[in-house]
């Protein structure tokens, strides 16, 4: 595919996305829309025995029993705080529900499919989760494939033997 | 059409399903020497409207089976074929190979078509066993009525030519069709005629044209010069419709239409509606509504503990009418939580229903007479408690009947009653449900079990009270049959039952005397909605412990604290038990002060376990909630609950914290079923 920036408002025929941005320390991060419930606070979360550090534990959404996932911790990108401006992401993935803990949420944007660049090989990072960079005004959007991300076998979110 | 149909599907092989069950239930409990014919026409009436339903949905050979099948006991009702046991046996056959392949035709898969070929020949022998007993010229003529149909279409609704495609369809399949025409009302509506030859009576024919049209839009006329009028209908002159015409919600039909159907003999649906209707006193919902329905419940009795908490610091004088809104809020909620959990369940009449047929098989299998009694079938329970206990209960009542109950020349040498007689009775005690499977028979047997347990190795002594000798059939692998059968003796069986039964939270006593008889005594919490717990703290998460898998709780004294190898026990009431602390199995921060710790003693299949804890924070009945519908199974815990301020708790997994404490330290006292 050959990739060209083209401007934002452009008339074109090809289908827009919205992704939601977001700020994991100094990076921004995007994610798919449609996989968003809900935006909430971080409390009261009750922690899961020997789950992995990035794995917050649990809230009640409504009844239903919540894991909360930090992503700041899970990318090592930034001091995790937590205090009033924490913002969960309540996602839907698949038939779950998983909450995603960021520094805080910044924007819907419309990306068209022209608008996404694929991500660069790094050498030492590990690219499998991303769809592609975008970019917004100045800055760069890193737009992640979160279901991909959430159901892999490393969160340990999901029963792996189960599916 | 694909789609029109394929919304009644599911309506199809739901609705047969339950005649099966009707039917085997009918079959089973039928009185050979005297059958009642009201049951007679219930048998021939399940195997019937499964046949109409096969037929509009095309399913062939279904419908040539049930068409067999239905011309027997249609010959059964009728006198003309005497009941026997081996027919009735035969019967029963069928009415599983109907079963099953709607099961296959539900889920798609290829049907076993050579097991219906061969119950389809066994009923065909049936009939043929009854040539010698011709049919007289009137009952065939009786057989036949004749009716004439109009059935009213809307137009708008989906499309009327699907309907009638349909339609034409389904009556093509019901007997011989004649003189189809169909003739607009109004715009909205168009009546469909035809006239039928069939041996069918009229109350089916319109169950099987409700597959696909409303009953008030069907008219069905029996023609009164074909013999007598089908024996189920009104007679025709009580029918004299004498309201200005109208049936159902339709609008009447133009006169050039009506004249088609004589007013007088019009069979208006009216009465059977409203029959219907009074029937009607229960609706099918999904469970999942049901569900959602107790969950927004169990989030009110939060935000109303939440509500309570926040103004418990208020002057009641000074706000009483706040106050007096807050206890009725209270109140009503806990009322309208009951009465959500209420829904849930259902009587246990779901699972004995299925113990006559399985008596009757067996008993004939090996030879015994056994008369069954039932008890207490409307013993309400859980759903999700009555699927998980219909194994376990099938196997005690197959297990009483296999090794319990004796032949009846080895009763009759007894001096007891050549029957065995077989009690399954269930009631509520207290918080919990009893069901207690009774036999007449043999009774355990102490030395060949004793001599069982020494050839698997297990331990086991003379000295050993009977109960607990009792105890050790649930071993895996325990089995004192005499003999392997096709019924039971592999020694699987029992110790699924009794891990069933433990998975559900319960536990079964065994008593029984020698030559007397055996009584095994199942007991069930009501609910798995619901769970008594103590709150407990530890290293400041609050955690809940099912209330019953404490044995005790203490605050020891340094001096009763011993330590194995390292691992700590405790001595209580002369018995050293393993103690576990949950901050090290679960990674928490260590309180400071352990000599202000509390020990909960845990006892789960007399292993006991001693679980240290910061605090008891008190007792309380939480909702239980899948911890693995949005996570995953972590171990040592069994599910999740929401406290009254909204946070989550973990409800801990006692039988998994006491094995764990037992692979780490040695027990005092090891249990035999190990």
């Amino acid at each position: 595919m050959s990739v060209t920036y083209s401007q934002r408002n452009t008339v074109t025929t090809e289908p827009v996305h919205e992704y939601l941005s977001f700020g994991l320390g100094a990076e921004q991060y995007a994610i798919d829309i449609l996989k968003v419930q809900e935006l909430r606070g971080y409390d009261a979360v009750t922690r899961i025995a020997n789950a992995p550090e990035f794995i917050k534990g649990v809230v009640n959404l409504r009844g239903v029993i919540v894991p909360i996932v930090d992503l700041r911790i899970k990318f090592s990108l930034a001091d995790p705080v937590y205090n009033e401006f924490t913002v969960v992401i309540v996602l839907n993935i698949g038939k779950r529900v998983i909450g995603a803990v960021v520094d805080s949420v910044s924007d819907v944007v419309r990306l068209a499919e022209s608008d996404i660049h694929p991500p660069p090989e790094f050498g030492s990072f590990d690219t499998k989760y991303l769809v592609g960079l975008a970019t917004v005004g100045e800055g760069m959007l890193i737009l992640l494939d979160i279901e991909k991300m959430l159901s892999s076998a490393e969160m340990a979110l999901v029963e792996q033997t189960a599916t | 059409m694909a789609l029109d149909l394929s919304r009644f599907a599911k309506a199809f092989f739901e609705e047969a399903h339950e005649h099966m069950s009707a039917l085997e239930t009918l079959l089973v409990a039928i009185d050979l020497r005297a059958p009642d014919n009201e049951d007679l026409n219930a048998i021939f009436r399940a195997v019937h409207s499964v046949k109409g339903g096969a037929a509009a949905f095309g399913h062939k050979a279904l419908s040539e089976f049930t068409h067999d099948f239905e011309s027997i006991l249609d010959r059964v009702r009728k006198g003309q074929l005497a009941l026997t046991k081996p027919r009735v046996n035969t019967f029963l056959k069928a009415g599983d190979i109907m079963r099953h392949h709607l099961l296959a035709l539900e889920q798609e898969s290829p049907p076993d078509k050579a097991a219906m070929d061969a119950s389809r020949q066994a009923l065909l022998a049936l009939s043929v066993e009854t040539l010698d007993e011709p049919l007289t010229e009137q009952d065939a003529s009786a057989t036949v009525p004749r009716y004439q149909v109009e059935v009213h279409l809307e137009r708008s609704q989906y499309g009327a030519d699907t309907v009638l495609n349909a339609l034409k369809e389904d009556i093509a399949g019901l007997g011989e069709v004649r003189n189809i025409r169909t003739e607009a009302i109004d715009e909205r509506l168009i009546a469909f005629f035809f006239d039928l030859d069939t041996d069918i009576d009229a109350d089916e024919l319109r169950e099987s044209l409700e597959f696909l049209v409303p009953a008030e839009a069907i008219n069905i006329l029996a023609n009164e010069r074909r013999g007598s009028p089908p024996q189920s209908a009104t007679p025709l002159t009580a029918l004299v419709d004498d309201s200005d015409g109208e049936f159902g919600f339709f609008e009447p039909p133009e006169p050039a239409a009506r004249q088609a159907v004589p007013r007088a003999a019009v069979i208006t649906d009216s009465d059977v509606q409203l029959s219907s209707l009074v029937d009607a006193s229960s609706i099918r919902v999904n469970v999942v509504k049901v569900d959602q329905l107790i969950n927004l419940v169990g989030e009110l009795v939060i935000a109303e503990a939440m509500l309570s908490l926040s103004t418990q610091g208020m002057d009641p004088n000074q706000e009483t009418r706040l106050a007096a809104g807050l206890a009725q809020l209270a109140r009503n909620t806990r009322d309208l939580q009951d009465a959500v959990l209420a829904i849930r369940m259902l009587p246990i009449s779901f699972v004995f229903s299925r113990l006559p047929r399985l008596t009757r098989d067996l008993s004939e299998r090996l030879g015994k007479e056994v008369d069954l009694e039932l008890f207490g079938e409307d013993t309400e329970l859980d759903k999700s408690v009555i699927e998980k206990i219909a194994d376990p209960l099938t196997h005690l009542v197959r297990n009483a009947i296999d090794h319990g109950i004796e032949t009846p020349d080895v009763r009759a040498a007894l001096g007891k009653p050549p029957n065995g007689l077989l009690t399954v009775r269930a009631s509520h005690q207290g918080g919990s449900i009893v069901i207690r499977v009774t036999d007449d028979g043999a009774g355990l047997n102490r030395e060949r079990i004793l001599a069982k347990a020494q050839e698997l190795g297990l331990d086991g002594g003379e000295t050993w009270e009977d109960e607990e000798v009792w105890q050790l059939i649930f071993t895996p692998g325990f089995s004192t049959a005499a003999a392997v059968t096709d019924v039971s003796g592999r020694g699987v069986g029992m110790d699924v039952v009794w891990q069933n039964v433990h998975t559900l939270g319960g536990k079964i006593d065994i008593d029984s005397s020698p030559g007397a008889g055996t009584s095994m005594t199942i007991r069930l919490p009501l609910t798995l909605a619901i769970l008594d717990g103590m709150s407990i703290s530890v290293s400041g998460e609050t955690y809940i412990l099912p209330l019953a898998s404490i044995a005790q709780s203490l605050q020891p004294e340094r001096s009763d604290i011993k330590s194995v190898n390292g691992n700590e026990v405790v001595l209580v009431r002369g018995e050293y038990i393993p103690i576990t602390s949950l901050a090290t199995l679960f990674n928490l921060p260590a309180s400071s002060d352990t000599d202000q710790a509390i020990l909960v003693i845990l006892e789960i299949d007399e292993k006991r376990a001693a679980l240290r804890v910061d605090e008891l924070l008190g007792q309380q009945q939480v909702v239980l909630k899948s911890l693995e519908a949005n996570y995953r199974k972590v171990s040592g815990v069994s599910g999740a609950t929401i406290l009254g301020d909204g946070r989550v708790a973990l409800i801990l997994d006692a039988g998994f914290l006491v094995s764990i404490a037992h692979s780490v330290a040695p027990t005092t006292r090891v249990a035999h079923a190990a």
